[in-house]
């Protein structure tokens, strides 16, 4: 519907017959050495940075060194270090960065065991409520529970669905609409009724149809940018679907 | 990202929202969503067996394909833009399959040809058609929005909203039809709404394209495209039964599905409930549902515009109270209200004569107790209110909506049998009623010329109605003698006859009641033996009597001197000379009489109208009238001697 986002996002294609390149396939296509795949591995770690951080926070480090952390994690990444012992050419950005992430912390393990053999410090334990909070409403497992995949996976959804709804806002934005995204926006979990599409109407001066015209586009666009945004991560544009059935499942188990 | 106000539990699912959720929403419900395609009419998983784009995007050069909006039965739709106009269209091609056939092509230019004629402000505009790249394509007007299914995922429709698109859409296919154009495939999917809510109706007639009958390729498109194509619930009875048979009540049927899911969100399935029942409506949204959606067509509104306009008359708030006058009065849509006034019939045939028995009854009572004529009217009362109370009945009965049908199938016979016995009931009740009324409030007023209150029998002058009361002071007076006896019994007869006169069997001041009335007064004469009272009376009478004679002979009802009037005359005159002790004019009355009689029988002889026996009679009776005469004594010149 919005020209804007023709750029950033590629329309669902419905035979899957055009090929349209994603970031992670262009990454995959180069194994990460090519300048357009540096420059799309970069927008994906950008984009997932905050998974990462997040589940580095949980296991229980302060908030610096977990950002601190993530840096040099993603610096290596960028370097190329991830595609030494992964195999990128099959699974998505979202198994990938994980498994570089495990790996990179046992690396960091190791290292740490062999510059501080015979005096192993234990790890800090977590001053819980004091200014760790990143501002983001992170929570913060128990340090001494090993933090599940899943928490991960999680957080990987949450941080795509923010993608998405920024990109909806500010293309509605952009169109002249942000009052239309802020007093829709309740209408993406689906239709309830709790809500009333009445006052809506009201308040956006619009008949209940037009409202109705209105929240079937938002959905649809917001779908389209989620959908989007899995395409990227994943190897080919038809895994996308599976992808995102597995980001609801990882939702629904709170 | 948080900056919303974090809503504690979904609206949706009812889970408590994480404070780590985007924008404060439930991040499940929104993924799960986002997750499920809807857009064009698939479920998730489903393949899309669109042709591919470059194909399409080869077939039409002159167009730059945006991207695919929709699949179905009939074909897929894409969205572009035709360059030189910078316009958008929608591009609709039907199923390839479809292309490579002679005989559906042609059928394919007949019918676009003729849809591209529609050109109405509710209608999907048909830009153009042809072939193209093996493709029968239509480039339709693009709509920018969504279909009725869309927007009633998107949330229910409210009462109001379903009743400002209905008309709408009943707007175009009323042009439609006037243009002879059939939709075939009214459905929420081919219900579009644009961007301001405006109503536009798409895939007219494509239905029948696509699967015209006896088409060997209709059935090569029913089994390929499968259940895609058009769901059977949107469907008319006869469009599945006689689809060759299909008129344009088979889109009021179709439209009447959609507006029972537009007002319910549910198919009308089974026994399905009224609307009213399931949404806060107006009852008499429940009728015109029920009339779109009936089984046969008969039965159906009979046009589109008549939908519209009971859909209309609905929305005026101003009738709140749910009046089927108002129904009616934009269409015969009204229940058969016949059987039900038969029942009022047989009610007032049992009750209407009871209550005039039970008025027959009051009236003398109150007479007796000297109500007088409010008496009379007291009791004129009780049919009239029992008969007010049964029209009021019959004439306000509403059976229920239910039975709703067009008055052309309402069966004539319970309307007929209805009038027919009505009059039945009326006639009868109505002689009745005058016996009753019209006696008891014409007798104590009325004092006929001959026989005024004098001949009532009233002694006594407490009473001074005197009518009933004067009877009972004579009888039980010692030994009842035959004078009184007579007395009574002339004033019964006077009685009778006056009833008689009071239902019509007898005129009010015709013969019979004033000869009671004479003998009324001659009986009390005789009783009292006031001989020149009774003459007196008879006089009267005999004058009354010619009067009479000669209105009728006025009005042709018998001879000016016929035997009717000459025997009147020949009464007064004997009645006077009696009244005037004078014997022998009565008897010189009697003569001319019998010899004017004589005369007129012997004419009628003449003329074969009367027998000799009657011709001998009249002489006879004139000789004898001769004989009194003479017997007494008073000689008078006869010329009588020259008749026959």
């Amino acid at each position: 519907m919005n020209a804007a986002a023709s750029s950033t996002a590629t329309p669902p294609d419905p035979k899957g017959g055009v090929f349209v390149t994603t970031r992670w396939t262009c990454v995959l296509a180069a194994r990460g050495e090519s300048p357009q795949a540096k420059a799309a591995l970069g927008e994906l770690c950008a984009a997932y940075w905050t998974p990462v951080f997040r589940f580095l926070r949980s296991e229980g480090r302060d908030e610096d060194t977990a950002r601190e952390l993530t840096q040099e994690f993603f610096a290596r990444i960028l370097a190329g270090d991830g595609f030494i012992h992964a195999d990128p050419a099959r699974g998505r950005f979202r198994s990938f960065l994980l498994g570089a992430v495990k790996h990179f912390l046992a690396d960091r393990r190791d290292r740490e065991r062999a510059a501080k053999r015979g005096g192993g410090v234990p790890v800090e334990p977590l001053r819980v409520g004091a200014d760790t909070d990143t501002g983001a409403g992170i929570q913060i497992a128990d340090a001494t529970v090993e933090v599940p995949d899943t928490y991960f996976d999680r957080q990987w959804a949450l941080a795509l669905m923010e993608r998405a709804f920024g990109r909806l806002e500010e293309e509605l934005t952009a169109g002249g609409k942000a009052g239309h995204y802020a007093a829709l926006k309740p209408w993406l979990v689906g239709d309830t009724p709790a809500l009333s599409q009445a006052v809506v109407a009201r308040a956006l001066g619009l008949n209940e149809g037009a409202v109705k015209v209105a929240i079937h586009r938002l959905r649809k666009r917001f779908r389209e940018l989620i959908r989007a945004e899995v395409a990227h991560t994943v190897p080919d544009t038809g895994d996308a679907d599976e992808e995102l059935r597995y980001l609801v499942e990882v939702l629904a188990a709170r | 990202m948080n900056t919303e106000p974090i809503m504690s539990t979904c609206p949706k699912c009812g889970g408590i929202i994480p404070g780590d959720a985007p924008q404060g929403l439930c991040p499940h419900c929104v993924l799960s969503k986002a997750a499920t395609r809807t857009d064009v009419g698939l479920k998730p998983g489903e393949r899309i067996e669109a042709p591919s784009l470059e194909v399409v995007v080869a077939a039409f050069p002159q167009l730059e394909i945006l991207e695919l909006v929709g699949v179905g039965g009939m074909g897929v739709v894409y969205k572009a833009r035709q360059a030189n106009l910078d316009r958008l269209v929608a591009l609709k091609l039907l199923p390839l399959s479809l292309g490579s056939d002679p005989a559906f092509t042609e059928r394919f230019h007949r019918e676009a040809r003729f849809l591209a004629r529609l050109n109405h402000p509710n209608i999907v505009s048909v830009f153009d058609f042809g072939q193209s790249g093996g493709f029968c394509y239509l480039l339709l007007e693009f709509v920018d929005g969504v279909n009725l299914r869309q927007a009633m995922q998107a949330g229910r429709f409210s009462p109001a909203e379903a009743l400002t698109i209905v008309p709408d859409i009943c707007r175009a296919l009323q042009y439609a039809h006037e243009q002879g154009v059939l939709h075939r495939d009214i459905k929420p999917e081919n219900i579009l709404l644009d961007a301001r809510g405006r109503v536009k109706l798409a895939d007219f007639g494509i239905a029948k394209l696509v699967r015209e009958p006896g088409d060997r390729r209709s059935d090569v498109t029913l089994t390929q495209s499968g259940a895609r194509l058009g769901t059977p619930h949107y469907m008319a009875p006869e469009q599945i039964e006689t689809p060759s048979k299909v008129d344009h009540r088979a889109d009021i049927y179709s439209l009447g599905v959609v507006f029972y899911e537009l007002l319910t969100g549910e198919l009308p399935i089974g026994r399905f409930a009224p609307p009213s029942e399931k949404a806060d409506l107006d009852a008499r949204v429940d009728a015109i549902v029920f009339r779109a959606l009936a089984k046969e067509r008969e039965l159906r509104q009979q046009s589109v515009g008549e939908l519209k306009t009971q859909v209309e008359g609905l929305g005026t708030k101003a009738e709140t109270q749910p009046s089927l006058a108002a129904l009616a009065r934009h269409s015969d849509c009204l229940p058969n209200p016949w059987p039900h006034r038969l029942y009022w019939l047989v009610i007032a045939l049992v009750l209407l004569p009871a209550a005039a028995v039970v008025a027959a009854v009051l009236a003398p009572m109150f007479f007796a107790r000297g109500f007088g004529t409010s008496g009379g009217l007291l009791a004129a009362l009780v049919p009239v209110i029992t008969g007010a109370v049964l029209w009021v009945g019959f004439v306000r009965t509403r059976p229920a909506l239910a039975e709703a049908k067009p008055r052309s199938t309402w069966s004539p016979w319970p309307r007929r049998l209805f009038w027919a016995l009505s009059i039945l009931v009326v006639m009868p009740g109505l002689l009745l009623a005058i016996g009753l009324v019209v006696p008891t409030l014409m007798t104590p007023t009325r004092s006929p010329s001959p026989t005024p209150r004098s001949v009532i029998p009233a002694p006594a002058a407490s009473k001074p109605n005197g009518e009933v009361g004067g009877l009972p002071e004579i009888l039980p007076t010692g030994t009842p003698t035959p004078a009184a006896m007579k007395w009574h019994f002339a004033w019964e007869q006077l009685q009778e006859n006056r009833r008689k006169a009071g239902v019509g069997l007898v005129a009010p001041h015709g013969p019979e009641v004033l000869a009671a009335e004479r003998d009324v007064a001659v009986a009390e004469a005789e009783f009292r033996g006031n001989a020149s009272a009774a003459a007196s009376a008879n006089l009267d009478y005999a004058k009354a009597m010619v009067e009479i004679m000669r209105s009728k002979a006025g009005l042709g009802l018998v001879a000016p001197r016929g035997p009717e009037v000459l025997a009147a005359e020949r009464d007064v005159a004997v009645a006077e000379a009696e009244f005037r002790g004078n014997a022998s004019a009565a008897a010189s009355a009697n003569l001319d009489y019998a010899r004017a009689m004589v005369e007129i029988t012997h004419r009628k002889f003449e003329a074969g109208r009367a027998t000799q026996e009657e011709f001998y009679q009249a002489r006879q009776a004139w000789a004898e009238a001769e004989k009194a005469r003479q017997k007494l004594g008073s000689p008078q010149e006869t010329n009588g001697s020259s008749l026959p």
